[in-house]
């Protein structure tokens, strides 16, 4: 069904009366409510003739050079009705997709580091063929200054070329002395070691905890999610207890300031992973409390894969808020773990998982049994949580790994 | 037997017959046959946008260049003027290739056809006019003035019958120019005539708006020092009459005349005005004033006949429709093209105006400093030595501006200059900037050095449209015509500040187009680069600081009078890797003084245009960061020109922000503990590099 409607030139005007310069459209197109139709030009001004409805142009009555009276006919538009309707032209209405990813936050507002790179430092690493993840940044917040890529660049090209450590550094002490030459890598562990203790004052508490429910869930789980592709850990059991240790006792995950505690509202759970010689590296699970045990599987299983292949990025470490430290699987039973990634506040050591006797009282009765258990210890950083926190924490992470549903 | 003599032609006794009648038809139907073949055939076909018919004015014009002879006379219009020059000789194929904004003319297509500029070596000429109403008044009023300095100073001859004439319609004697340019002339008794013609009209404003009665002539009758006329330049009698006697009372060195000529405005203020503000009645009143059939009367049978007339006509209706043709066929400029000549280019030499365009070369000169004594002396006396020299070796110099005859300028730098050289080439002038800027173009255009002075660099803003039109002199008359003058500005704070005395600004001559511009913060860079300035063939603005004018940390030795700076040349005065500091003027010091012990880069730019981009670039290069400290406001102050250069070019280099430290948007302070708060002091400078170092 159609309507057709009337074009008229506009009764007011400015200047004398018009010609029609110029139509825009032709008879057949289509147009939209407030599209110009038509241009007329009087002595003084260009005037543009708007679609007084959306629709098809159907007659020009005024052609160009015509003289165009006020209130004269140009032409006429057949409006349409919803259902004939074809959609209009649409202006691109996705919101303009950026070319490059968003610039990151001004400084890391977890770590409080400034991880970006300056015009400078990008050119002298790309040049060098290097990242900066190694390099410690002497500049405001940690920056990398140009100064100290154009350092660390230095000493790529005068490191000697084993990482591996030479025969001289097993040698038994006697005789002459070697030098091993610190790698990046060294120097970061040490710097941020450093760093941590002197910042922090550091106080480990040691809570033991019976891994009979874990194991217990995890033999009737793990085939299954193998068979989906998932390689489930104990790791994943301590990441989740300690998302609920969490709630129970939330200065475990934040940060010191110097007028105030910063709690933070995601649970970032950084997992220390060895390579070898070539020291450590603490791959982030972001948003932890959001993951069911499957899925901070699956992130763990993702992040320590591309760890050993060195195939992290620097979103992967970053943003941590807590750090877990599996100590126990190279045979430690206890350790007092440093908090590796400052500014976080606290850090759990898991020792090695034994056969260990324990006296366990049933129906009033003192028993002899055997369990499998491991030490957990938390170190913290005593200017933000005391002792009353930390074993708060210790006790329901404890809970809930020794209380695992079965399903 | 006595035979009665028949009359068979009625007896003519009015008709002048020193005027060359048939020129002057012939002039007056050629601009009346462009005026209408523009109307039917060249603005329909879009050939010509700005289209300008002048009937109605024509006879009057032509009568008046038929009294322009003198190779000194000149003369600057407005829009309006086309009869005039096509009567000095102006080439018809140029007037209408302009017109159509092709390659060669006036503008090379640059300018608007009506804006003429006529470079005649040989005859009169039409000083470059402007698209502003009121700008023609005072670089008029300067070129008389420079007729009289040649002939009093340089002692030439041919300059003793030369006068300059202003042609304006009845709006412009509201203008700021026109009473500039008035109070110029009488003032100093100078060989202008200024010619109004009449219309009644400024586009659609009434004469009564612009000066009360809506008769400038009759309102001017008390003006001591100026003779008026006023008469019927419709009349051809009348109009040729009053035309030559105006003239020829200036030519006698009278002093200067105003001749009030009333026209009828036959068409609209230009193609696209269709007048519906006149009652059609006026319009026909207005026709029944044409002065063509007056003219044709005046001259059928007298000097032509009817036939002679009839062929005039249709002679110049070829005339014009060949040159039309021609003028269609010329080429339109390359866009390539279109940013050369905005200043001198070597190898390019202007036809008219500046010392270089009469054969001045400047003598040899050093950039190395050689002073006779090792003691310091100040950048005020620096100053005035080195005027005092160039003045000395060249009589085209010529100083002048408020207080700086007797009292030697507020800042005393013109001190003893006009005792020793003179009143006619260091003077006073009238409390009016756009007077002292518009004479010294019309002055450069004549071939002196006109150097005027600014009081304080507040005050130049009256002389704004003066200046930005100086600027672009060069451009739009595609090298033909060149208005180099010296401008010199004393201006920021001193003991105190305050808006009107201690503002610097000096971004808005950076931006202001084929101005270069000079901020020296020490005498020795003074000296130098004043001379080059003094020895150039562009217009310069020449910055000098009020604080810097007697400070000690500016105080040099003299370098000599040979000592002369290249501009775009800025200098290192301390060296380091990790920071680079950039500024001008009074800055410097305080850079200098705030960077000590840093190992940084320290830059006095010492000009701003040319600003030397190589030195910042690669010290910025090495060293990563940069900070810009000027005493001129932040936003859009000339740091922000250099911080972005800076990133386009060495982005890749850079460890830092690119910062600046500034005054904040504000003028300056009176209270000296307010603006010490608000320049940036060395202590704020030190703080804000530490920052920058710390990064």
């Amino acid at each position: 069904m159609s309507d057709l409607i009337d074009i008229l030139v506009p009764i007011e005007q400015e200047g004398t009366t018009g010609v029609v310069r110029n139509w825009f459209v032709s008879v057949g197109d289509q147009v939209a409510e407030g599209d110009p139709l038509v241009e007329l030009e009087t002595d003084k001004v260009a005037v543009e003739v708007p679609a007084p409805q959306s629709g098809i142009l159907k007659e020009i009555s005024l052609q160009s050079d015509a003289e165009a009276p006020p209130g004269a006919l140009l032409g006429k538009l057949d409006t349409l009705a919803p259902e004939d309707a074809a959609q209009p032209v649409e202006a691109a209405s996705e919101p303009v997709k950026t070319a490059a990813p968003m610039p990151s936050t001004p400084v890391d507002s977890q770590s409080g580091m400034e991880h970006r790179h300056s015009p400078a430092v990008r050119r002298i690493l790309a040049e060098a063929g290097t990242s900066g993840d190694a390099i410690i940044g002497t500049g405001k917040n940690g920056r990398i200054t140009k100064a100290d890529a154009l350092a660390f660049v230095k000493t790529l090209r005068s490191k000697p070329a084993p990482l591996a450590p030479t025969p001289a550094a097993h040698a038994p002490v006697s005789g002459t002395s070697t030098k091993v030459p610190h790698t990046p890598m060294r120097r970061s562990i040490a710097s941020h070691m450093s760093q941590s203790l002197s910042t922090a004052p550091h106080v480990t508490a040691v809570f033991e905890a019976d891994f009979s429910a874990i194991i217990k869930h995890r033999n009737a789980h793990k085939n299954a999610l193998k068979q989906q592709g998932v390689n489930l850990t104990f790791t994943a059991y301590f990441l989740a207890a300690a998302v609920e240790a969490m709630k129970v006792a939330p200065q475990i995950n934040s940060r010191w300031h110097d007028d105030f505690i910063e709690m933070f509202g995601d649970v970032n759970i950084g997992v220390g992973t060895a390579l070898g010689d070539d020291g450590l590296i603490v791959p982030v699970v972001k948003k932890a409390q959001s993951l069911s045990l499957r899925g901070i599987a699956e992130q763990l299983q993702d992040l320590t894969a591309r760890a050993r292949d060195r195939k992290l990025k620097p979103q992967d470490t970053q943003g941590g808020t807590f750090t877990i430290s599996n100590h126990g699987v190279s045979g430690s039973l206890v350790a007092t773990p440093i908090i590796i990634n400052q500014p976080q506040s606290a850090i759990l050591g898991i020792g090695k998982l034994e056969k260990r006797v324990s006296v366990i009282e049933v129906d009033g009765h003192d028993t002899i049994q055997i369990r499998p258990k491991a030490f957990v210890s938390l170190s913290i950083d005593h200017r933000v949580i005391d002792g009353h926190q930390t074993n708060s924490w210790l006790t329901r992470f404890v809970e809930v790994i020794e209380n695992w549903p079965a399903e | 037997m006595a035979t009665a003599q028949r009359i068979d032609t009625p007896i003519q006794s009015n008709i002048d017959p020193n005027v060359d009648w048939k020129t002057v038809v012939e002039t007056v139907l050629t601009s009346r046959m462009i005026d209408h073949l523009e109307e039917t055939e060249l603005v329909p076909a879009k050939k010509v946008l700005y289209q300008f018919s002048a009937r109605g004015h024509d006879m009057a014009q032509v009568l008046l260049s038929q009294q322009l002879d003198d190779p000194l006379d000149a003369v600057c219009g407005y829009y309006r003027s086309r009869p005039l020059l096509l009567g000095l000789g102006v080439d018809l194929v140029h007037a209408i290739g302009s017109a159509m904004a092709r390659e060669g003319g006036y503008s090379d297509g640059r300018d608007i056809g009506v804006v003429f500029n006529y470079p005649n070596q040989n005859g009169p000429k039409a000083l470059p006019m402007c698209g502003g109403v009121g700008t023609q008044y005072s670089p008029t009023a300067g070129w008389a003035q420079a007729i009289e300095y040649r002939a009093k100073v340089m002692k030439e001859e041919s300059a003793k019958r030369a006068i300059a004439v202003c042609l304006g319609g009845d709006g412009s004697v509201a203008t700021n120019g026109f009473w500039a340019a008035l109070t110029i002339a009488t003032t100093q008794k100078l060989p202008v005539l200024f010619y109004i013609e009449d219309n009644q009209y400024g586009i659609s404003v009434p004469s009564t708006f612009q000066t009360p009665g809506g008769n400038i002539a009759a309102n001017l009758a008390s003006f001591d020092g100026l003779k008026i006329w006023d008469g019927d330049g419709t009349d051809p009698e009348e109009a040729s009459t009053l035309v030559k006697q105006a003239v020829n009372f200036v030519r006698d060195r009278n002093g200067p005349a105003l001749l009030r000529l009333r026209v009828p405005r036959l068409q609209g203020h230009s193609f696209q005005d269709t007048q519906t503000y006149k009652s059609e009645e006026f319009v026909e009143s207005e026709w029944e004033r044409d002065p063509l059939p007056k003219l044709k009367e005046h001259v059928v049978p007298a000097i032509l006949s009817e036939d002679e007339w009839a062929n005039l006509k249709s002679e110049v209706e070829n005339r014009v429709r060949s040159a039309i043709e021609t003028a269609d066929s010329l080429p339109v400029a390359k866009p390539e093209t279109v940013a050369t000549d905005v200043f001198f280019e070597e190898g390019k030499m202007q036809k008219i105006g500046g010392q270089w365009a009469e054969g001045y070369r400047p003598p040899a000169s050093s950039d190395t400093p050689n002073p006779e004594s090792k003691n310091r002396i100040n950048m005020v006396t620096a100053i005035r030595r080195t005027l005092e020299h160039e003045m000395e070796i060249n009589d085209r110099v010529t100083l002048f501006g408020e207080d700086i005859g007797p009292k030697g300028g507020v800042h005393a730098v013109t001190l003893g200059l006009q005792e020793k050289f003179g009143f006619d080439r260091v003077f006073d002038t009238s409390l009016n900037e756009e007077g002292i800027v518009g004479r010294a173009v019309g002055m450069a255009m004549a071939g002196l050095v006109p150097v005027p002075e600014i009081q304080f660099r507040k005050y130049a803003d009256p002389a704004t449209e003066q200046i930005n039109d100086c600027g672009t002199v060069r451009w739009r008359t595609n090298n033909q015509f060149a208005s180099p003058i010296v401008l010199r500005m004393p201006g920021g704070f001193f003991k105190c500040g305050d808006p009107w005395h201690s503002q610097t600004n000096e971004v808005q001559f950076a931006h202001s187009i084929g101005w270069k511009l000079a901020f020296p913060s020490n005498t020795e860079d003074a000296v130098g680069l004043l001379r080059t300035s003094l020895r150039g063939n562009d217009p310069v603005v020449f910055f000098e600081h009020r604080a810097q004018l007697d400070d000690p940390w500016a105080r040099r030795p003299y370098p000599g009078d040979d000592f002369a700076l290249p501009f775009g040349k800025a200098k290192k005065i301390a060296n380091g890797e990790r920071a680079t500091l950039v500024a001008w003027g009074a800055m410097v010091q305080r850079c200098e003084e705030a960077a000590k012990g840093k190992d940084c880069d320290v830059i006095d730019l010492r000009t701003l245009i040319p600003w030397d981009q190589e030195m910042v670039l690669s010290s910025v290069s090495k060293t990563g960061r940069c900070l810009i400290v000027h005493e001129d406001n932040s936003t859009a102050g000339f740091g922000a020109e250099i911080a972005a250069k800076i990133a386009d070019e060495v982005f890749l280099d850079l460890d830092a922000p690119v910062s600046r430290l500034t005054m904040p948007d504000i003028p300056s302070p009176h209270n000296a503990v307010l603006l010490n708060g608000a320049v940036p002091s060395v202590d704020a400078i030190s703080q804000k590099l530490d920052q920058l170092l710390e990064f």
